[in-house]
Protein backbone atom coordinates (compact mmCIF):
# COMPACT_ATOMS: atom_id res chain seq x y z
CA UNK A 1 0.00 0.00 0.00
CA UNK A 2 2.84 2.28 1.16
CA UNK A 3 4.50 1.53 -1.77
CA UNK A 4 1.49 2.29 -3.85
CA UNK A 5 1.29 5.71 -2.41
CA UNK A 6 4.34 6.79 -3.32
CA UNK A 7 3.96 5.48 -6.78
CA UNK A 8 1.37 7.63 -7.02
CA UNK A 9 2.95 10.75 -5.32
CA UNK A 10 5.82 10.32 -7.41
CA UNK A 11 3.12 10.76 -10.58
CA UNK A 12 1.62 13.75 -9.02
CA UNK A 13 5.50 15.29 -8.73
CA UNK A 14 6.15 14.40 -12.40
CA UNK A 15 2.80 15.75 -13.66
CA UNK A 16 3.35 18.52 -11.55
CA UNK A 17 6.86 19.30 -13.16
CA UNK A 18 5.77 18.60 -16.75
CA UNK A 19 2.94 21.08 -15.74
CA UNK A 20 5.31 23.98 -14.51
CA UNK A 21 7.48 23.64 -17.13
CA UNK A 22 4.26 23.53 -20.01
CA UNK A 23 3.28 27.01 -18.28
CA UNK A 24 7.06 28.49 -19.19
CA UNK A 25 6.38 27.54 -22.70
CA UNK A 26 3.07 28.56 -23.03
CA UNK A 27 3.24 32.06 -21.83
CA UNK A 28 6.89 32.68 -24.08
CA UNK A 29 5.17 31.58 -27.10
CA UNK A 30 2.00 33.58 -26.16
CA UNK A 31 4.50 36.70 -25.58
CA UNK A 32 6.14 36.22 -29.01
CA UNK A 33 3.08 35.38 -30.86
CA UNK A 34 1.37 38.83 -29.12
CA UNK A 35 4.61 41.20 -30.25
CA UNK A 36 4.44 39.68 -33.66
CA UNK A 37 0.39 40.61 -33.85
CA UNK A 38 1.53 43.77 -32.24
CA UNK A 39 3.98 44.49 -35.09
CA UNK A 40 1.85 43.63 -37.80
CA UNK A 41 -0.87 45.78 -36.62
CA UNK A 42 1.85 48.49 -36.14
CA UNK A 43 3.15 48.07 -40.38
CA UNK A 44 -0.56 47.92 -41.13
CA UNK A 45 -1.59 51.60 -39.37
CA UNK A 46 1.53 53.24 -40.52
CA UNK A 47 0.83 52.02 -44.19
CA UNK A 48 -2.68 53.45 -43.24
CA UNK A 49 -1.51 56.63 -42.55
CA UNK A 50 0.73 57.44 -45.24
CA UNK A 51 -2.04 56.61 -47.60
CA UNK A 52 -4.20 59.38 -45.77
CA UNK A 53 -1.16 61.90 -45.60
CA UNK A 54 -0.21 60.90 -49.53
CA UNK A 55 -3.42 63.12 -50.72
CA UNK A 56 -3.59 65.96 -48.84
CA UNK A 57 -6.72 66.82 -49.26
CA UNK A 58 -8.08 63.63 -48.89
CA UNK A 59 -10.12 64.31 -45.78
CA UNK A 60 -11.47 67.91 -47.55
CA UNK A 61 -12.75 65.16 -50.22
CA UNK A 62 -14.16 63.05 -48.13
CA UNK A 63 -16.34 65.59 -46.13
CA UNK A 64 -17.33 67.16 -49.43
CA UNK A 65 -18.54 63.63 -50.35
CA UNK A 66 -20.19 63.20 -47.41
CA UNK A 67 -24.19 64.90 -47.30
CA UNK A 68 -24.64 64.19 -43.51
CA UNK A 69 -21.84 66.82 -42.53
CA UNK A 70 -22.64 69.07 -45.31
CA UNK A 71 -26.31 69.13 -44.26
CA UNK A 72 -25.18 70.25 -41.05
CA UNK A 73 -23.82 73.59 -42.40
CA UNK A 74 -21.89 73.99 -39.45
CA UNK A 75 -18.47 75.82 -40.87
CA UNK A 76 -17.67 75.82 -37.03
CA UNK A 77 -17.45 71.80 -36.78
CA UNK A 78 -16.24 71.57 -40.09
CA UNK A 79 -12.92 73.83 -39.18
CA UNK A 80 -12.53 72.22 -36.07
CA UNK A 81 -12.60 68.83 -37.68
CA UNK A 82 -10.03 69.94 -40.37
CA UNK A 83 -7.94 71.29 -36.70
CA UNK A 84 -7.68 67.89 -35.77
CA UNK A 85 -4.04 65.27 -36.73
CA UNK A 86 -5.03 62.86 -39.24
CA UNK A 87 -4.88 59.83 -36.65
CA UNK A 88 -7.44 61.79 -34.88
CA UNK A 89 -9.17 62.53 -37.70
CA UNK A 90 -8.92 59.07 -38.60
CA UNK A 91 -10.53 57.75 -35.07
CA UNK A 92 -13.65 60.19 -35.82
CA UNK A 93 -14.14 59.05 -39.38
CA UNK A 94 -14.10 55.15 -38.22
CA UNK A 95 -16.24 55.82 -34.91
CA UNK A 96 -18.80 57.40 -36.50
CA UNK A 97 -19.10 57.39 -40.05
CA UNK A 98 -17.83 53.73 -40.92
CA UNK A 99 -19.14 52.66 -37.60
CA UNK A 100 -16.47 50.40 -36.41
CA UNK A 101 -16.41 48.81 -32.69
CA UNK A 102 -13.73 50.36 -30.90
CA UNK A 103 -12.18 46.39 -31.23
CA UNK A 104 -12.10 46.99 -34.76
CA UNK A 105 -10.53 50.57 -34.07
CA UNK A 106 -7.81 49.41 -31.77
CA UNK A 107 -6.65 46.84 -33.64
CA UNK A 108 -6.27 49.68 -36.80
CA UNK A 109 -3.87 51.23 -34.67
CA UNK A 110 -2.08 48.58 -32.59
CA UNK A 111 -3.67 50.01 -29.35
CA UNK A 112 -5.87 48.04 -26.63
CA UNK A 113 -9.71 48.26 -26.72
CA UNK A 114 -9.56 51.25 -23.50
CA UNK A 115 -6.93 52.68 -25.54
CA UNK A 116 -9.20 53.16 -28.72
CA UNK A 117 -12.29 54.25 -26.49
CA UNK A 118 -9.81 56.57 -24.77
CA UNK A 119 -8.32 58.03 -27.92
CA UNK A 120 -12.29 58.65 -29.02
CA UNK A 121 -13.10 60.67 -26.15
CA UNK A 122 -10.18 62.34 -25.96
CA UNK A 123 -10.70 63.59 -29.58
CA UNK A 124 -14.63 64.40 -28.96
CA UNK A 125 -13.20 66.55 -26.13
CA UNK A 126 -10.81 68.34 -28.20
CA UNK A 127 -13.51 68.94 -30.96
CA UNK A 128 -16.13 70.46 -28.50
CA UNK A 129 -12.92 72.50 -27.12
CA UNK A 130 -12.47 73.90 -29.95
CA UNK A 131 -16.02 74.79 -31.02
CA UNK A 132 -16.52 76.51 -27.79
CA UNK A 133 -13.18 78.58 -28.31
CA UNK A 134 -14.96 79.14 -31.75
CA UNK A 135 -18.00 80.71 -30.13
CA UNK B 1 -3.79 5.78 -15.72
CA UNK B 2 -0.48 6.89 -14.50
CA UNK B 3 0.64 10.23 -15.97
CA UNK B 4 4.23 9.22 -16.31
CA UNK B 5 3.08 5.89 -18.29
CA UNK B 6 1.06 8.47 -20.63
CA UNK B 7 4.07 10.75 -20.88
CA UNK B 8 6.16 7.55 -21.80
CA UNK B 9 3.73 6.48 -24.56
CA UNK B 10 3.54 9.71 -25.64
CA UNK B 11 7.14 10.30 -25.76
CA UNK B 12 7.44 6.70 -27.56
CA UNK B 13 5.16 7.88 -30.45
CA UNK B 14 1.68 6.75 -28.99
CA UNK B 15 -0.87 9.68 -30.56
CA UNK B 16 -3.50 7.93 -28.35
CA UNK B 17 -1.35 9.32 -25.59
CA UNK B 18 -0.73 12.49 -26.92
CA UNK B 19 -4.35 13.45 -27.48
CA UNK B 20 -5.13 11.94 -23.88
CA UNK B 21 -2.24 15.06 -22.39
CA UNK B 22 -3.78 16.84 -24.49
CA UNK B 23 -7.44 16.73 -23.40
CA UNK B 24 -5.42 16.94 -19.80
CA UNK B 25 -4.24 20.58 -20.56
CA UNK B 26 -7.31 21.64 -23.09
CA UNK B 27 -8.97 24.34 -20.38
CA UNK B 28 -5.63 25.33 -18.96
CA UNK B 29 -4.58 26.27 -23.31
CA UNK B 30 -8.17 27.57 -24.06
CA UNK B 31 -7.78 30.15 -20.60
CA UNK B 32 -4.61 31.13 -22.26
CA UNK B 33 -5.89 31.37 -25.70
CA UNK B 34 -8.43 34.42 -24.62
CA UNK B 35 -7.15 38.33 -25.27
CA UNK B 36 -9.07 40.68 -23.97
CA UNK B 37 -12.22 38.71 -23.18
CA UNK B 38 -11.76 36.99 -27.12
CA UNK B 39 -10.61 33.22 -28.30
CA UNK B 40 -7.88 33.87 -30.62
CA UNK B 41 -8.13 30.27 -32.31
CA UNK B 42 -4.52 30.85 -34.02
CA UNK B 43 -3.06 31.19 -30.70
CA UNK B 44 -5.25 28.20 -29.45
CA UNK B 45 -3.27 26.63 -31.76
CA UNK B 46 0.10 27.99 -31.44
CA UNK B 47 -0.34 26.97 -27.68
CA UNK B 48 -1.05 23.25 -29.13
CA UNK B 49 2.09 22.98 -30.85
CA UNK B 50 3.67 24.25 -27.91
CA UNK B 51 2.36 21.37 -25.75
CA UNK B 52 3.54 18.58 -28.02
CA UNK B 53 7.03 20.42 -28.12
CA UNK B 54 7.15 19.88 -24.41
CA UNK B 55 5.88 16.78 -24.49
CA UNK B 56 8.53 15.72 -26.49
CA UNK B 57 11.22 18.21 -24.77
CA UNK B 58 10.47 16.83 -21.52
CA UNK B 59 12.85 14.84 -19.44
CA UNK B 60 11.25 12.67 -17.17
Amino acid sequence: MRQRNEEQSEAKILQNHFTGYLLIAIRRRKKDYLNKQRRVAGHEVSADFQEMALPDQSSLDLLEQLPVLMRLENTALLKAIERLKTPEQMILFARVLEECSYDEIAQKLGLRYKGASAAYYRVLQKLRQSLEGEE
Amino acid sequence: MNFKNLMLRAKAGSREAEKNILMLYKHLLLKESIRYGIFDEDLYQELCITLIKCIRKFRI
